[in-house]
């Protein structure tokens, strides 16, 4: 308190001593400051038009991606190969676990049986219908997980059996389907690794690249099979949403407008077409670059056929 | 304040996150390839069940195979048997493994008062869902029919679109040497089965159409040498004059709602377009031109017309509004153009088009647009549309030494799948029927 008192009389004493003779200093520091502050001011705009400015380093990042893009393959290989040896793998334990699913969800539906109608049609409830496929992917689904597993097992016996006669019965046919089914699933495992290594090399943070969307675009058109002849195709264009596994296959897949799936029977066709291609063998896995995963761990997919009329 | 600069700055951030997180890739081309589809045969007990089974599952084979829409794969190559899928259900990944995308599944079961009682279900094998499944019972005899329907469902299931196998093809049928033909109008299943003569060959018929409402049937005739246009009730067998004109009358055909006859009447040698209200059986005369205006079709909407005219100086195509009003010509290729008849669905008129000696059907969008031809050959006439509106029927003649011979014929909007439709004798004219 004392020490406030002290500081106050201070403080009166100077302005007593200046107070008296300088009227123009006030005069001094009212135009120093002034000059201070329009300084500032105009220091503060000359900034903000420098902001305004900034906007164009969007364009060198994109020019990074293109960059990105053309990297020669063959510069860093070390750390890679590991990564791309993880994308030839999951094709294989995923192929199995599509095997796993139908004995699950094959007794609902055979259950329900027709009841016996007069004379005609009784429509048979088709029981929702699973749109998501469930890849045996490590930690979600831990109940499903052992059961899939006890008839995974069986079922690979079963298939290995199978395959020889099955195979045999293959080459008698014409136009079958089979063997070139196979034998496409190894190439797109082996394309899968020719390709990555490009990809691979780009940065993990960055952006796909267009010649990895292309890939995945061409991939996808192998695959997406279009119901010609429908009228007004232009306006069947599909949104089908994807949640990815790390290793490019299709965790789960929905179409985006549900509304339309149950109420347009065209749209239903369309996107069930467009469904069907997202599950297909040859789309499975996707060609994507394995280490970002974060780029594609959700993708969409528009299907839009409208320029194939 | 604090909070609102927070929330404010999650906003702006929320969008740069998302689109990290997801990718977004637009596909424009795919394959129009068909859906390679499984078929097995359907599972019945007992001997007539088993067999009743093998030719309904046939039949629905034939069928989706002649529509162009699927690949229906080899039976051989089928793991699971028929008898299990009865019992367990689909076993998805051996149908998939084959590459089949789409799986056909039926059971047949007599039931005690002797009927057929018939089960099926279309999967999804690569969903691993059933996409439609419906039971249908009837007599054994009438297994046929529950092929077709099934086909429909499977149809319209896949494509959105109504089917056309549980319909049926009314046409002229031929037979005798050119300048001594004997023409019939006979009736049959779209397939060529259940076939009938409706006349005895004792005067001529031309043009048979179908009501697109009813079970009837308008054509013209020559009766005692006179041209008319006569209708024909399928069911009762009666048939009547339309309307005593003092002209010649041809080329009717029904207004959608079958209530109507549109006609063309050639009165003092001039051909001009009339209707008749089959009810009140008043007479309206649409054009009123020196030029022939012939063979009307309307819309599905009933609200315009189209027909063939030599008003341009050729012979072309113009629509008009249903009273007759603000005709537009929508045809200006070389050659002349014949017999237009609108698609059920609506978007395109079909036609024949005859251009140096050769004849063509083909189809165009009812602004004139996007003239396609689709099938070609030395005579090829008078396209009908399938009920979906997707398939075509016509006829095709071949010089046959001193005589012809004329032939049925079906064929898909892409011009690819085309095929002969059987008949006894030779057949001209035919008119598609709407579902039955």
């Amino acid at each position: 308190m004392n020490k406030l008192h002290a500081d106050k009389q201070n403080k009166s004493e100077d302005e007593g001593y200046y107070g008296a003779s300088t009227t123009p200093m006030i005069w001094s520091i009212a135009i120093h400051l002034f000059v201070f502050v329009a300084g500032s001011i105009t220091f503060a705009f000359t900034k903000h038009d420098d902001e305004v400015m900034t906007p164009s380093p969007i364009q060198i990042e994109f020019v990074d991606l293109a960059d990105a893009t053309n990297v020669p393959p063959k510069k860093e290989d070390t750390p890679k190969p590991k990564e791309e040896k993880k994308a030839p793998e999951p094709p294989k334990t995923k192929e199995p676990p599509k095997a796993l699913t139908p004995p699950t969800s094959k007794p609902e539906t055979a259950e329900p049986e027709p009841a016996p109608l007069p004379e005609k049609v009784e429509e048979k409830k088709p029981e929702p219908k699973p749109e998501v496929k469930k890849k045996p992917k490590p930690p979600e689904t831990k109940p499903k997980q052992t059961a899939k597993d006890v008839i995974k097992k069986a079922q690979e016996e079963k298939k290995e059996e199978q395959s020889e006669d099955f195979m045999s019965v293959l080459k008698n046919l014409a136009g079958s389907e089979t063997p070139a089914e196979l034998s496409k699933e190894e190439e797109t495992s082996e394309e899968t690794e020719a390709e990555f290594p490009q990809a691979v090399l780009t940065r993990a943070d960055s952006a796909l690249t267009m010649s990895e969307q292309d890939a995945l675009r061409q991939q996808l058109a192998q695959c997406w099979s279009v119901v010609p002849g429908a009228r007004n195709a232009e306006d069947l264009v599909v949104e089908v949403t994807l949640n990815m596994n790390p290793d490019a296959t299709v965790q789960s897949a929905k179409i985006v407008d549900t509304w339309r799936y149950s109420n347009d029977g065209f749209f239903r066709a369309a996107a069930d077409s467009a469904m069907r291609a997202v599950r297909n063998p040859l789309c499975s896995p996707l060609k994507l670059p394995l280490n970002k995963y974060d780029q594609w761990k959700k993708i969409t997919i528009t299907f839009d056929p409208k320029d194939m009329f | 304040m604090h909070k609102i600069l927070v929330l404010i700055a999650c906003l702006f951030l929320l969008p740069v996150s998302t689109a990290h997180a997801e990718l977004k890739l637009s596909l424009d081309r795919g394959q129009v390839e068909p859906l390679p589809i499984a078929i097995p045969i359907f599972y019945g007990e007992g001997v007539e069940a088993s067999d009743a089974g093998i030719k309904i599952s046939d039949k629905i084979t034939e069928n989706l195979k002649s529509s162009g829409l699927v690949n229906v794969l080899n039976r051989f190559s089928y793991l699971q048997k028929p008898e299990s899928l009865a019992q367990d259900g689909p076993r998805f990944s051996e149908w998939s493994s084959i590459g089949s995308q789409a799986l056909v599944t039926g059971v047949v079961k007599r039931k005690s008062d002797g009927d057929l009682r018939v089960e099926f279900r279309l999967w999804d094998t690569l969903g691993q869902s059933q996409m439609v499944g419906t039971a249908y019972t009837t007599k054994p005899d009438n297994w046929r029919r529950i092929a077709h329907i099934i086909s429909d469902v499977i149809f319209e299931r896949l494509t959105g679109e109504g089917g056309y196998f549980d319909s049926r093809i009314v046409y002229i049928s031929e037979t005798g040497p050119a300048n001594k033909r004997i023409k019939r109008l006979a009736i049959m299943d779209q397939d060529g089965y259940n076939h009938k003569f409706l006349t005895d060959g004792s005067f001529l018929v031309l043009t048979p159409r179908f009501s697109p409402a009813n079970q009837e049937i308008t054509y013209m005739a020559y009766v005692k040498n006179k041209p008319r246009v006569y209708l024909y009730n399928i069911d009762t067998g009666r048939q009547e004059i339309l309307g005593d004109f003092p002209g010649m009358t041809f080329a009717p055909r029904f207004s959608p709602d079958g209530n109507k006859v549109i006609m063309s009447l050639a009165l003092n040698g001039n051909t001009d377009i009339y209707t008749m209200d089959l009810r009140s059986r008043k007479v309206t005369q649409l054009t009123n031109h020196p030029s022939i205006d012939t063979s009307p079709s309307y819309a599905p909407d009933g609200r315009r017309i189209v027909f063939e005219s030599d008003r341009g100086g050729s012979q072309q195509l113009y629509v008009m509004d249903q009273n007759g009003g603000s005709p537009q010509r929508i045809t200006f290729g070389d050659g002349r153009y014949a017999n237009p008849v609108w698609s059920p669905r609506g978007d395109l008129i079909a036609f024949t088009r005859m251009y140096k000696g050769k004849f063509y059907i083909g189809v165009i969008r009812p602004d004139g647009s996007g003239q396609r031809l689709i099938a070609t050959a030395y005579h090829v006439e008078g396209p009908s549309w399938a009920p979906n509106g997707r398939y075509l029927t016509y006829f095709k003649e071949k010089p046959n030494g001193n005589s012809r011979s004329a032939k049925l014929y079906k064929i898909d909007l892409t011009g690819y799948n085309e095929s002969q439709i059987p008949t006894p004798l030779d057949g001209s004219d035919p008119a598609w029927s709407p579902l039955n």
